[in-house]
């Protein structure tokens, strides 16, 4: 048997069902034996896409998203959306050609080196010199990309590994291993921390979703009764509408999520990592709390923020062994009163459609069906983090970590084609389509029925607001208003598009756009000089908030 | 402020640019190198002096993740042990 039909059976063992990707010449073999496979592979036009769409559909089902890509331009196309997975902890597989290991180091055609280029943005890397190690580098490849924390997982593959006839033993595939349980020490003194506090909050990050543990967790809240704040990928582990979901925190949170966190006196942080953009200036974070920093990951304990009670291992046990009544009553009163005293306006004075106004309708229209909403990087993906409603975090696909433009469309496409059933939304922006328009020609090809929301303000809206806000309105380089004609661009890939100005039509413009059968674009034209309220001013405290116009 | 770690490390494709790698990223200066064949296995040795205002112990923790890394030591510069932890694998 060739190395590459080992490698394509060992995938189809190992429960790949779909793998993105770009051919070319290293990665040829592979190729080849994918025409006897069961494996359905989808082409993009960007190995940029085939990465991004692996990350969207890793997120929206739980496996392993695989990618796919030649190797010198095709493997270092990946490189942005290994880095993606990496930050926000997405089990990737990259699989990448490479020359064959008699020119490995000789600057051969299409040679470059991957393996070194992402040392630092993945979880492991492997680079298969010899076809005995074939076998359990893929095995270990999809192991390790899925255990403990997840993260991306890069497999470089030389063409004459690939093409080399040998036996190969194969090893059991599809392992998982089982996170071990937080010490019983550590519980001991997290209870008790828990039990002395008055003002608890809880801290709910990405990990929560991505440890599977949102059962756990939300019985936990029933149990305790804490009021919670998440961060961008921590939305959803909580239902939006819970009445205990006080809402994000961070430099576009909810006022009174940040608010409670400021004034609570314990906070424990659940799969998150005190990001910058989520705590402000850290050292006037929850200043008044003790923390319990609950992580599957050792390495996150401590690295930002000396926590009082560490709780390492899987999320499930830590979170029944903390799941008890506490007295809270006038804490919680308080939070719960902040959260209608600073409830979300949406009367802004405009005839024009007003984006944070637009998202809202949007996510009443969605109502609690199996909708999933994949964002880009911007003003737009605030909005849609501060005005969606989520009912579980994999129905929020943001790049929080990296924040890559571009994001948004490839991994609606890898979240349909993991969930074939759900209404996929891909909320995007002027700037941020632009960065993977090309696959367009994908969800043609495939006819996958992703419904495109385009908010054009005719900028590089959110650095134009911080131009205008911190750099004295000096505008360098946002200015976007020679964009092409939006719905006929779409309609050049045989995508049906449409284009609204005014809030009356709003309504009837989500109507139309939802009960499309196949994909559609509906293209929003909204206010340049729209701003994302409230702002945390780039170092500063989480307790000072600006708020400007709403347009 | 200055400290060693000591690494019990498998041989395999780069491990050591990979630790050497992480170091460098996460902020921390390396003064020192020693690496040589463990003894009675087929592993490498490396002693590395650092020298940061960093935690040593949340560096430990980074390097403890490293799929090569089987084993890591923090002393002070001196060799006193400051924390043997044996690390547990979560890879
Ligand atoms: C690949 C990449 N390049 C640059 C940036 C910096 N950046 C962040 S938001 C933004 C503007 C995005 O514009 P658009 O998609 O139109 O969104 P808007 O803010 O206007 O809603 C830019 C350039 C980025 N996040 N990613
Ligand atoms: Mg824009």
């Amino acid at each position: 048997m060739k190395g590459a039909e080992f490698f394509v059976q060992a995938m189809e063992r190992e429960g790949v069902e779909v793998i993105f990707g770009l051919p070319g010449g290293a990665i040829m073999p592979v190729y080849d034996a994918l025409l006897d496979s069961n494996i359905r592979h989808v082409l993009v036009r960007h190995e940029q896409a085939a990465v991004l769409a692996a990350d969207g559909y890793a997120r929206a089902t739980g496996k392993v998203g695989v990618c796919m890509a030649t190797s010198g331009p095709g493997a270092t196309n990946l490189v942005t959306g290994i880095a993606n997975a990496f930050m926000d902890s997405v089990p990737v597989v990259a699989i990448t050609g490479q020359v064959p290991t008699s020119l490995l180091g000789t600057d051969a055609f299409q040679e470059t080196d991957i393996f070194g280029i992402t040392l630092p943005i993945v979880k492991h890397n492997f680079l298969v010199k010899r076809p005995d190690d074939l076998p359990w580098m893929v095995q270990e490849t999809f192991r390790v990309a899925r255990s403990g924390r997840p993260g991306p997982v890069l497999l470089d593959l030389p063409k004459d590994v690939m093409s080399a006839e040998g036996d190969y033993l194969s090893e059991p595939n599809g392992v998982r291993e089982e996170t071990p349980p937080p010490s019983p020490e550590s519980l001991r003194s997290a209870v008790e921390l828990l039990r002395r506090s008055r003002q608890p909050i809880i801290y709910a990050g990405g990990g929560i979703g991505m440890g599977r543990a949102v059962d756990e967790f939300r019985r936990f809240v029933e149990a305790t009764r804490i009021p919670v704040v998440a961060t961008l990928k921590g939305l959803g582990s909580l239902p939006t509408d819970h009445e205990l979901f006080l809402g994000m925190i961070g430099m576009h949170g909810f006022r009174a999520a940040n608010l409670a966190v400021q004034g609570c006196d314990l906070l424990l942080s659940i799969g998150a990592r005190f990001d910058d953009r989520a705590t402000g200036k850290l050292s006037t974070f929850a200043p008044s709390a003790k923390v319990i920093h609950l992580d599957v990951d050792p390495a996150e304990v401590g690295k930002l923020r000396r926590p009082d009670a560490s709780v390492v291992g899987n999320l499930q046990s830590a979170l029944r062994a903390l799941s008890f009544p506490i007295e809270i009553g006038d804490w919680q009163k308080e939070c719960l009163t902040n959260k209608v005293k600073h409830a979300w306006s949406y009367d802004a004075p405009t005839k024009l459609i007003y984006a944070p106004r637009f998202l809202k309708q949007l996510s009443e229209a969605l109502g609690a069906g199996e909708t999933i909403i994949a964002c880009d990087v911007g003003q737009h993906q605030m909005w849609v983090a501060q005005h969606c409603h989520f009912q579980r975090p994999e129905q929020h696909l943001t790049s929080g970590g990296l924040g890559t433009m571009g994001y948004g469309l490839p991994a609606a496409m890898g979240a349909q084609l993991g969930r074939p059933d759900a209404l996929v939304i891909n909320v995007t922006g002027d700037g941020s389509i632009m960065m993977n328009l090309q696959e367009l020609a994908t969800i043609k090809r495939y006819n996958l029925p992703i419904k495109i929301v385009l908010f054009d303000n005719r900028a590089l809206g959110l650095v134009r607001q911080w131009q205008e806000l911190f750099f004295t309105r000096r505008y360098s380089e946002v200015d976007l208003s020679d964009n092409p004609d939006f719905a006929r661009v779409a309609e050049s890939f045989g995508i049906p598009a449409f284009r609204v100005e005014y809030q009356h039509e709003v309504e009837s413009a989500i109507d139309r756009l939802l009960s499309a059968d196949g994909p559609m674009l509906l293209h929003v034209c909204i206010d340049q000089e729209a701003n994302v309220w409230p702002l945390v001013a780039p170092g500063a405290s989480n307790s000072e908030m600006l708020e400007g116009a709403h347009k | 402020m200055s400290f060693q770690l000591h690494l019990r490390m498998k041989k395999a494709e780069r491990a050591i640019e990979r630790v050497l790698g992480l170091v460098g990223r996460r902020g921390y200066e390396i003064e020192k190198i020693l690496a040589q064949p463990s003894e009675g296995s087929s592993g490498i040795d490396v002693t590395l002096t650092i020298q940061s205002d960093r935690s040593g112990e949340v560096l430990v923790r980074q390097i403890a993740k490293l799929y090569e890394v089987e084993q890591v030591e923090l002393t002070d510069r001196e060799s006193d042990s400051l924390s043997l932890p044996n690390q547990r694998k979560m890879k």
